[in-house]
């Protein structure tokens, strides 16, 4: 196990100089830092000077990999490489466009996001399995076939749609809360009850129909012949029987999503004007702030390895029959 | 009228993708086995009907994917023919008016005035703030205030009328085509097909037809879903879009597809250092937020763009392009999980008998590839391909939301909600635009999430056994 | 049968789309008495059982029909009530433990289940009872056995916590479908001998489903014989095999492999178990009946009772026999299967015992590496095959026996170099095939072949016959044009027993049997001198299972060909067998001649295992029983392999692996006991 655990954060250490090298690539070969550059100060009359001093000040006036002028290892150090890529390695972000740490930033953003994202998290869960429960239980009746029904069409929906209808409705026609904002403490109940709600009801369909899927997979086994020639009832054979097996694939499948609930999400975020990482990502992405996508990139990554190996541990807690060699 | 062929590269593909999809249709027509699942499709009734509302998404992508530029009248200098700048589609000529008869800005579905007050001079010379009437909805009308609402219900009535009967006679006509075809009388040839979706589809069509002589009668004289911020109607805006949700859901999967397909494949059969290597790139690059890789790229390829503005002879293709590029992008996204899927069928086919009996013979690895696992791989692609459709058309409109979506000029539903979101605020609302951009993207995206489901009963083994055991 | 526990008639139950899958099945079971229902697969015995548990899958509901428990109507009762005859009057055990019992719940939690629902036990009450349970079924650490999980017990020992978890409701009834198919032999005498005993003190009814005749023998007081959703027959078990009466039984019994029929053609029912459901005009066996005249065809029969109590479905016996001389009108067949009943004198030892050796095999071994740690290194080896040797002759039928796990497939595989042999040496027809590269080898492939075990996973679903068949010749390049391959595949398909209109059609269009016809000319296609037949009939009703041995047979005699015939089924050994290996985890432990090994077994495992099959006539003899199971190839006994389990086991067999001993010059026997021999 813990030999096993070793070798996947080892494991993890060349996907991160993949990823690492391909947004360098990305960044820095495809396009020279003068490029951007000239795409950041505006296309038209851009003097020489002003681009020498926009990466001066963003530390883009290095060589790429190898700086031939540098003595003894700041050959390797002083060069875009080594400053922007490999330094994320210890989590050293550099600083954004308007000069603040991004490090700093990702620390004091990451709260209000998860304030979103968690309980988005942990309600949807609870609500789509019991209404995929729900749907097992009646399957085949006229239930089920409504219940798979509004599934695909709230599926068909766009996430867009929900913000904007639920906004529209829930604050602007009725008044029950604010339209967006965030505040800390108590107060921020008021702020995060409809993003919740949201974000929960957006997705019902796809994940209420995946987790239904997998339940009736799981009722059609013979166990469940077993359990039910045993002489137990319907309610006691889904409980007790079908719903331990289908937490398996259930609960290893959203452990992996966990670490990314730290990333918040994009479009909630940014709606809802609430300053998490998420806001903070597609600021950037309009402003075009490289380093900041950059590090967010990394960030993203990272906490995606670390759910991998989440979910590997989470089959040995939920499966018995899971030993990790 | 002289004109001048244009094809974009979106165009190409698109008709690459109808040709290797026409070539698909044409080959399993001539194998009874691979008809099988397609017949069971054909039988789902929720499976024809959400087809044929595809299909009419699909007509309108199609002849808006027929690009060309007009010639101007006047010849230049050396007495060459000079094309306009604009990039028609053969959509475009077949709505004719819709496209260029622009108001001056909002105005509401079937409105006949303008949605923002203006100043007028009055006969005597006064000046008022009035709303004034649209330059060509409802024009025709002499006293808006009494006629508007019975106009609209006679056009509407009419155009009904006409939709239904152009509606029956198109049914009455397939059928007594199919009926002369198989030789037999058209009341045989329907009672023979009692049990398939027959029926359903002939009444959709109907139906369908009536919308259309409906919205075509009321859109000669009204804007039927109002008019934007720049006068320019929503309806056409919204068809217009349709074309970009194709592209995004369609091409996409053309690019993925050979990678997945190929490096899936390979993986599970190969094992070893090739899937260690295969199944490195996948960690790689699942392990990235797809958004934010689709954001450094489209940031990057803008840069990229913009350097290289010559490469580029008018806006629509340099649009086009980033179109593909956006393509490209949520095509190195998405492959990922299809190739993981693959990669699962063919570590589990591999262990085969009759690939161990292939192995026995000598048989060469890329024959077993090709003629062994990919065979039987091609009903979980086929799957996958309708089933990420939806999401793609969706995913579209979300990063033309964050910003990283198609060229703001191009015409898509992400795009128009991007534009009409910050209506939303005004008094009274401007709520058509976003209206109309959801309404439309739910019946595509729900016509297709239907269509993703009769082709999942029908292709599925594990769902549908009936054709396979014994 | 008056005091009837059970009491079943005229129940039908049908498909949504109304075909009935059990067509007026009427039985009694008596307390304490065991009724067998028998049949072949699809024949509608297990949805019987399900019907009487009301616990048919989704699309099958009973029509019409009683059925009563101890006088009380069960298809009345509210599904309340229902539940508590599930498990606590009736209770079932099913084919597959493995998928049976719940892989996330202890086996004490899956018994205590049942004590708590029907005995009204909780607690630490439950947990006594529930290691009485484990006891009484023969595991031994039961208090310990409680806390683990399904998938850390063997096959057998889940069968047995199935059969506790059974007894704990105190059933009236226990119905066992197909209880043994899925484990080997020993562990079917063991668990069959547990089911016995189990009855005898407690004085349960059962009713127990099989398709295997010898499992009715050993274990059946009175016996029904299904076929096609209906019961064709029925007689108390002594009758009905001293005289089988239908057709249908008779033929069971004379499709079944035996030493006696050595050299004879088996009597194969021509044709295949019709489909689920599928509407007969008639006599539902008519078309496979060498018996049937016109009547048959038209009318179905009546249940008849013979004055001795004996109940047949039949047209033969309905009073009407005069009839029978009409019956030859009837007897269009299909000649396609080539079922002709009767022997044929086999010219084949006259012409085939050629001392020429086809394949000579020396020390073959094939290791798995056991990976560990965070480097991954190789700390041990799973030996699945320890060092092999054998040799076939030309036009000889070399038979490799032993149970699951054994690492018998896996020699096959490793012969073939679809598996890379960690050492030893394959020399085939004078060609060493090891440590050659694809091409050296490619040339070499032709002459020995495959036929696979599970006739639906042996064909690609997505090619035609004929390009299956095409596919060995143009990878070995037989054949000069495509003419004269189509022409070979003509010759192949008539070689098989098929029809022409075969070749244009797809795998799905034909039933097991001919699908396995179908593997065969695949591999004789590319004109191999040695087939190696991994289990071919396993996967068969016994009916099919007699075609494809006499087809094999038939092409021995024809073709000469030689046999590697890799089986667990010791009837179909005697039957096909010139020469026999039995093997054991890994390793050859006897070798002989047929009769020598079958007859005058020296090895404690060959006797045990030959001991345990059970006969038809119903002998139930001494079965040596084996303590235990097999142990894993990774970590296999010190000494003899077969020590732990050997009732004979000596100090010498648990220090050293016994050398061969040879009992004559062709019988050979790894076995301490018989080491003076050498």
């Amino acid at each position: 196990m813990i030999a096993y655990l070793i070798r996947r954060i080892l494991y993890a250490i060349p996907i991160l100089i993949g990823v690492n090298l391909l947004t360098f690539a990305l960044f820095f070969v495809i396009n020279t830092p003068d490029d951007m550059a000239r795409v950041q100060l505006g296309m038209k009359r851009v003097t020489p000077e002003a681009i020498e001093k926009w990466k001066e000040q963003r530390g883009y006036d290095k060589p790429l990999m190898f700086n031939t002028q540098a003595a003894g290892s700041d050959k390797l150090t002083d060069t875009i490489f080594f400053q922007k890529s490999a330094s994320m390695f210890v989590f050293d972000f550099g600083y954004s466009d308007d000069g603040r740490s991004i490090s700093r930033e990702i620390l004091t953003r990451m709260l209000p996001s998860l304030v979103i994202a968690l309980p988005t998290f942990v309600l949807g869960l609870m609500f789509y399995v019991t209404f995929a429960l729900l749907m097992t239980l009646f399957r085949g009746t006229a239930l089920d076939v409504a219940g798979v029904t509004l599934c695909v069409l709230l599926m068909s929906i766009s996430s867009l749609f929900y913000i904007i209808g639920g906004q529209f409705v829930v604050s602007k026609l009725w008044h029950w809360v604010p339209i967006s904002g965030y505040a800390g403490g108590a107060d921020s109940l008021r702020f995060i009850l409809l993003p919740v709600l949201i974000g929960i009801v957006a997705g019902i369909g796809s994940s209420s129909r995946w987790y239904r899927t997998i339940f009736l997979e799981e009722v059609g086994r013979d166990y469940v012949r077993t359990a039910r020639a045993k002489g137990l009832s319907e309610l006691r054979v889904l409980f007790k029987h079908v719903l331990k097996n289908a937490m398996i694939p259930i609960l290893t499948g959203v452990v992996a999503v966990i670490p990314l609930l730290f990333m918040g999400s994009l479009l909630t975020e940014s709606f809802f004007g609430i300053p998490g990482l998420g806001s903070y990502t597609i600021d950037a992405i309009q402003a075009q702030d490289f380093g900041v996508v950059r590090a967010m990139v990394f960030l993203g990554s990272a906490l995606y390895i670390v759910g991998l190996i989440l979910t590997d541990i989470s089959y040995t807690v939920v499966d018995p029959r899971v030993r990790l060699q | 009228m002289n004109f001048k062929l244009v094809l974009l590269w979106t165009d190409a593909m698109i008709f690459l993708l109808l040709a290797v999809a026409l070539a698909g249709a044409w080959l399993i027509r001539q194998r009874p086995h691979l008809l099988l699942p397609w017949q069971r499709l054909f039988r789902s009734r929720i499976g024809m009907v959400s087809l044929l509302v595809l299909s009419l998404f699909i007509v309108v992508g199609l002849l808006d994917s027929m690009h060309y530029r007009v010639a101007l009248p006047d010849k230049n200098g050396n007495g060459q023919t000079v094309y306009a700048a604009e990039v028609l589609s053969v959509f475009d000529t077949l709505v004719g008016d819709l496209r260029s008869q622009n108001e001056k800005t909002y105005s509401a579905p079937m409105a006949v005035y303008l949605y923002a007050k203006e100043s007028m001079e009055t006969a005597d010379g006064k000046i008022l703030r009035e709303y004034p009437r649209l330059k060509y909805g409802g024009a025709h009308l002499q006293d808006p205030q009494n006629e508007h609402t019975g106009d609209v219900l006679k056009r509407s009535l009419y155009g009904l009328f006409a939709g239904w009967l152009g509606g029956v006679l198109l049914a009455l006509l397939v059928v007594s085509v199919a009926a002369a075809r198989s030789r037999t009388t058209a009341r045989q040839w329907v009672e023979a097909r009692q049990h398939t979706p027959l029926n359903a589809v002939l009444a959709s069509v109907i139906l369908l037809a009536m919308l259309f002589g409906l919205t075509a009668n009321l859109a000669g004289a009204y804007h039927v879903l109002g008019t934007d911020k720049v006068g320019q109607d929503v309806l056409y805006l919204s068809l217009k879009s349709i074309r970009t949700g194709l592209v995004i859901g369609t091409v996409t999967t053309l690019v993925m597809l050979p990678f997945a397909l190929f490096l899936g494949i390979a993986a599970g059969y190969f094992r070893g250092w090739v899937d260690d290597v295969i199944q490195y790139i996948y960690t790689v690059l699942s392990s990235i937020p797809s958004v934010l890789l689709i954001a450094a790229a489209v940031l990057m390829m803008q840069v990229t763009i913009e350097k290289h503005g010559e490469w580029f002879s008018s806006s629509v293709e340099r649009a086009d392009l980033r179109l593909l590029f956006l393509c490209l992008i949520l095509g190195v996204t998405s492959w990922t999980g299809l190739c993981r899927l693959l990669r699962g069928e063919a570590l589990k086919l591999r262990e085969l008998e009759y690939i161990q009996a292939a192995q026995s013979f000598g048989v060469s690895s890329m024959r077993i590839l090709s003629r062994h696992i990919l065979p039987n791989v091609m009903h979980i692609v086929l799957i996958a391909v309708v089933m990420d459709f939806s999401a793609l058309v969706l995913a579209e409109a979300v990063l033309s939301y964050v910003g990283v979506g198609v060229d703001p000029s191009t015409n898509s539903f992400g795009t128009l909600i991007n534009n009409a979101r910050l209506e939303m605020g005004r008094e009274p609302m401007v709520w058509w635009t976003l209206a109309a951009a959801f309404s439309f993207m739910l019946v595509l995206v729900l016509a297709a999430n239907l269509f993703a489901d009769a082709v999942r009963d029908a292709f599925d083994p594990r769902l549908n056994r009936t054709g396979d055991a014994k | 049968m008056k005091s009837g526990l059970l009491r079943i008639n005229g129940l039908v139950t049908r498909l949504h789309n109304g075909a009935r899958i059990v067509d007026d099945v009427s039985f009694d079971i008596a307390p304490g008495k065991t009724f067998a229902l028998l049949g072949e697969s699809g024949c509608g015995k297990s949805m019987t059982a399900l019907s009487l548990m009301r616990l048919l899958p989704a699309g099958i509901a009973i029509e019409q029909g009683e059925i009563s428990l101890n006088s009380k109507d069960i298809l009345a009762l509210p599904e309340r009530e229902m539940r508590e005859v599930r498990g606590g009057q009736i209770a079932m055990i099913f084919q597959e433990p493995g998928l049976s019992l719940n892989p996330v719940m202890t086996v004490g939690e899956q018994i205590a289940e049942v004590l708590a629902l029907h005995q009204g036990i909780k607690n630490s009450a439950a947990e006594a009872r529930a290691i009485g349970l484990l006891q009484q079924v023969g595991i031994p650490d039961a208090p310990q056995r409680l806390h683990e999980y399904p998938f850390q017990l063997s096959g057998g020992m889940k069968q047995r916590v199935m059969i506790a978890m059974a007894l704990a409701g105190e059933p009236k009834l226990l119905i066992a479908d197909e209880p043994t198919t899925a484990l080997d032999v020993t562990i079917q005498a063991q668990v069959l001998q547990l089911l016995r005993d189990t009855q005898d003190k407690s004085g349960m009814a059962m009713l127990l489903i099989t398709h295997d005749l010898g499992v009715v023998a050993q274990m059946a007081h009175h016996v029904a014989v299904m076929y096609a959703g209906q019961i064709i027959e029925q007689a108390p078990r002594e009758k009905l095999f001293a005289q089988p009466l239908h057709p249908y039984t008779q033929k069971l019994f004379a499709a079944l492999p035996d030493m006696h029929l050595k050299g004879q053609k088996l009597a194969a029912i021509p044709g295949n178990v019709p489909a689920l459901g599928e509407a007969a005009q008639g006599c539902r066996f008519a078309p496979r009946c060498d018996q049937a005249w016109a009547l048959c065809h038209e009318q179905a029969p009546e249940w008849t009772v013979k004055s001795d109590g004996q109940g047949v479905r039949c047209h033969l016996y309905n009073g009407r026999t005069e009839t029978r001389g009409l019956r030859t009108e009837g007897m269009e067949q299909e000649v396609q299967n080539g079922a002709t009943p009767h022997s044929v004198p086999s010219p084949q030892h006259s012409v085939l015992g050629s001392n020429y050796s086809v394949l000579q095999v020396k020390d073959l071994r094939v290791y798995f590496p056991i990976r560990k740690g965070i480097l991954q290194r190789t700390v041990g080896h799973v030996k699945a095959v320890d060092g092999v040797a054998l040799q076939i002759g030309a036009g000889r039928t070399l038979a490799l026996v032993g149970e699951s796990g054994c690492g018998k497939t896996t020699v096959g595989k490793a012969l073939l170099q679809l598996l890379k042999p960690t050492a030893g040496s394959v020399n085939f027809s004078g060609a060493e095939m090891t440590g050659l590269n694809p091409q050296q080898l490619r040339i070499l492939r032709g002459g020995m072949q495959m036929v696979f075990q599970d006739p639906y996973a042996s064909l690609n679903p997505k090619m035609r016959v004929a390009e299956i068949l095409q596919e060995g010749m143009d990878a070995l390049s037989i054949g000069l044009n495509s003419t004269e391959r189509q022409q070979r595949i003509d010759v192949l398909l008539d070689q098989v027993g098929l029809a022409q209109n075969a070749k244009w059609r797809y795998p799905h269009e034909f039933s097991g049997g001919q699908r396995q016809r179908i593997a065969i000319a695949r591999a004789l296609a590319v004109n191999p001198k040695l087939l190696i037949c991994d289990e071919p009939t396993s996967a068969l009703d016994v009916s099919v299972q007699a075609q494809i041995l006499n087809l094999i047979k038939d092409l021995q005699n024809n073709l000469g060909l030689s046999y590697l015939f890799i089986t667990h089924n010791l009837a179909v050994v005697e039957y096909i067998a010139h020469e026999v290996c039995v093997m054991y985890l890994g390793r050859i432990v006897e070798r002989g001649l047929v009769e020598e090994v079958m007859r005058n077994a020296q090895h404690p495992y060959t006797r045990a295992l030959l001991s345990a099959v059970p006969r038809i006539d119903g002998d139930r003899g001494e079965v040596i029983q084996l303590a235990g199971e097999m142990p894993s190839p990774a970590k296999p006994p010190q000494g003899c392999h077969f020590h732990p389990r050997c009732s004979q086991a000596m100090d010498i067999c648990r220090a050293a692996y016994p050398e061969a001993s040879n009992v004559n010059s062709t019988h050979v026997v790894h076995c301490h006991l018989h080491s003076g021999n050498k």
